[in-house]
């Protein structure tokens, strides 16, 4: 199993208020799957794609995620495992305004100290089988919302990481976009065999062979 | 590394406009600092450079202006007969305010041989003067009309050229010199010496020698014996004072820039909070990308001193062209020296560093989700 996940709790705190984001979520994934986290919003699905991919921790619960126990490891363990195993992708896509999209996808191989150059080729060759040839020296402001998305998922996948999660990956496209979105990330998984983990409200982005997880108020139950 | 200064540069290029307001709002206080310290240095060096003398001054009683005083022969006998037990020296001399320049000038003469030993100028550039033509400057009034040796310089309708430059102690700073045979010969003086100035051998009392000149029968009772620091030491209370004021000033200044660069730096590291969530999230460590933000910070900490002290130079300079600083008379010489520039660069580089440590460790207690709200 890629994920093993037993009685994750996320509780935060708001002054003297305790909100309870995550109540026992228990779950397994094996590689190579391609999940849904289903919801409305505030139900907690962020949380739990944060929790699994290591930018939070729980406040009670085991978590394992290719073999790498979350719940017990450093903050610098944490970064490392992020950097080996994980790649994102958001709604807002998170790009740096600053870089243009080349730049922006080289950025998880040069966190891992590979050199500019060899990360500058990798980038190109990875937006040219994108079709964003044409577009690797743009910045993120001059890309619409659906090459801004595949730029992210370019990012997101470069490392060759075992784990994408996806938050809300077409939460802010239009139809055609969200389509050629969803496409690229079902290809990418069975072509490279990534597992997927995406969190969304949006039913109609699951396909029949896809798993399901739905959340409802903290509370996680497989469909 | 390569990496964090490219990323800092594109930053800072892509908010142009926030970056020049945070490089200006830095620079203002930096150019404040050199200023305040320019202004200290040059008080201090000032006042290091005046010292109170033992010298006795004997002026004519009872006369208005001090410019029509006279001394007579026998006054200046009665001091020379302390010669060689209770006096060194004595040197009868003149002098008058004019406007050279703009600025009031004391003009003053006397034997040249006692320049140096009895009244403390100290030759810079040139020489002493040859002829009834030439002058010498003090380096503050020559720096203040930008007089080089040479320069012709008119006074009372006769020309004169600078032969030498001197340094010298307290208002002399601010002074023309000439020998008492030119000054007789341009005011065309038949009244003589107007004051007398009485060097005291080492190891006596002055205020003995004092109350002896004073009291002999040559004076008449008519003329006056002060000890010549009784001039100088009020003037020079106030500039100390002056001096003190100023020093507080540049501890401001200090704490100016301290707060100024601690603040730029905490504003722009907050705001970059979204992007540091970014990096975190693709798996930069803590410390790699706190190397990014300090690589920014410096970059912006150094534009800002670069603009900084420039125009603090700038400043400088065109105030000694245009508006010579003057207090109590004396010009005061701001500039900004080697010593200064490197101290404002190690405070400036040092509290960008620091600042910008204790900002980001703000910002990595937060965890990875958080800062990716603070879009």
């Amino acid at each position: 199993m890629l994920i093993i996940a037993e009685e994750l709790t996320k509780i935060y705190r708001r002054g003297q208020e305790k909100i309870v984001a995550l109540r026992g979520a228990s779950l397994q994934i094996s590689a190579g799957a391609f999940v849904f986290l289903v919801g409305p919003s505030g139900c907690g699905k962020s949380t739990l794609l944060h929790l699994l991919g290591g930018m939070d921790r729980p406040s009670s619960g085991q978590l394992s995620v290719n073999g790498f126990a979350l719940e017990k490891a450093s903050e610098d363990q944490l970064t490392r495992f992020r950097r080996e195993n994980i790649g994102f992708v958001f709604q807002f896509y998170n790009l740096l305004a600053s870089l243009d999209a080349l730049e922006n996808v080289t950025l998880p191989l040069l966190a891992r100290g590979e050199q500019p150059r060899r990360a500058r080729l990798v980038a190109a060759e990875l937006l040219e089988q994108m079709g964003l040839a044409s577009r690797m020296r743009h910045k993120p402001e001059e890309l619409s919302g659906g090459e801004q998305q595949r730029v992210a998922i370019a990012r997101a996948i470069i490392g060759r990481p075992a784990l994408i999660m996806a938050d809300e990956p077409t939460g802010d496209l239009d139809i055609a976009n969200t389509e050629a979105v969803m496409l690229l990330m079902h290809n990418l998984n069975k072509s490279m065999g990534v597992t997927f983990v995406v969190a969304t409200h949006n039913e109609a982005l699951i396909g029949k062979d896809d798993r399901v997880f739905e959340l409802h108020s903290g509370e996680l139950r497989q469909r | 590394m390569l990496l964090a200064v490219r990323l800092s540069v594109q930053d800072l290029l892509r908010g142009r406009s926030r970056t020049l307001l945070s490089i200006i709002g830095l620079s203002v206080v930096i150019a404040g600092y050199f200023i305040l310290s320019a202004l200290s240095e040059a008080l201090s060096s000032y006042l290091s450079n005046t010292n109170i003398s033992r010298n006795l001054i004997v002026i004519q009683k009872d006369v208005l202006d001090a410019s029509d005083a006279t001394i007579q022969p026998q006054v200046i006998q009665a001091a020379r007969d302390l010669i060689p037990g209770k006096v060194s020296r004595v040197s009868p001399n003149n002098f008058r305010h004019t406007r050279l320049g703009g600025h009031v000038v004391q003009l003053r003469a006397s034997d040249p041989q006692d320049w140096e030993s009895v009244y403390h100028l100290a030759l810079v550039r040139g020489s002493w003067p040859g002829d009834d033509w030439q002058i010498a400057a003090g380096e503050g009034i020559a720096l203040t009309n930008n007089w080089q040796i040479g320069s012709a310089v008119q006074i009372f309708g006769t020309q004169f050229k600078i032969s030498g430059i001197f340094r010298a102690p307290g208002s002399a700073f601010a002074s023309v010199w000439m020998p008492s045979s030119t000054f007789m010969k341009l005011f065309d003086s038949q009244r003589g010496y107007q004051s007398l100035l009485v060097l005291l051998s080492a190891g006596v009392d002055p205020e003995a020698v004092r109350a002896e000149l004073e009291n002999d029968p040559r004076l008449g009772g008519a003329y006056a014996v002060y000890f010549e620091d009784d001039y100088t030491r009020r003037g020079l209370q106030f500039l100390k004072d002056l001096s003190s004021l100023i020093t507080i000033s540049s501890l401001v200044a200090l704490l100016g820039i301290t707060f100024g660069v601690f603040n730029a730096v905490n504003l722009s590291t907050a705001e970059h909070g979204y992007e540091i969530g970014i990096l975190l999230g693709i798996g930069f460590s803590q410390r790699s990308v706190r190397g990014f933000l300090l690589v920014r910070f410096t970059l912006l900490g150094l534009l800002a001193y670069a603009v900084g002290l420039a125009a603090a130079l700038l400043y400088t300079t065109s105030q000694q062209i245009f508006n010579p600083l003057f207090v109590l008379g004396f010009p005061l010489v701001l500039k900004i020296t080697p010593e200064m520039a490197f101290t404002g660069f190690g405070l400036v580089f040092s509290l960008t560093l620091l600042s910008a440590w204790f900002s980001t460790r703000r910002l990595f207690n937060l965890q990875i989700v958080a800062l990716l709200r603070e879009r």
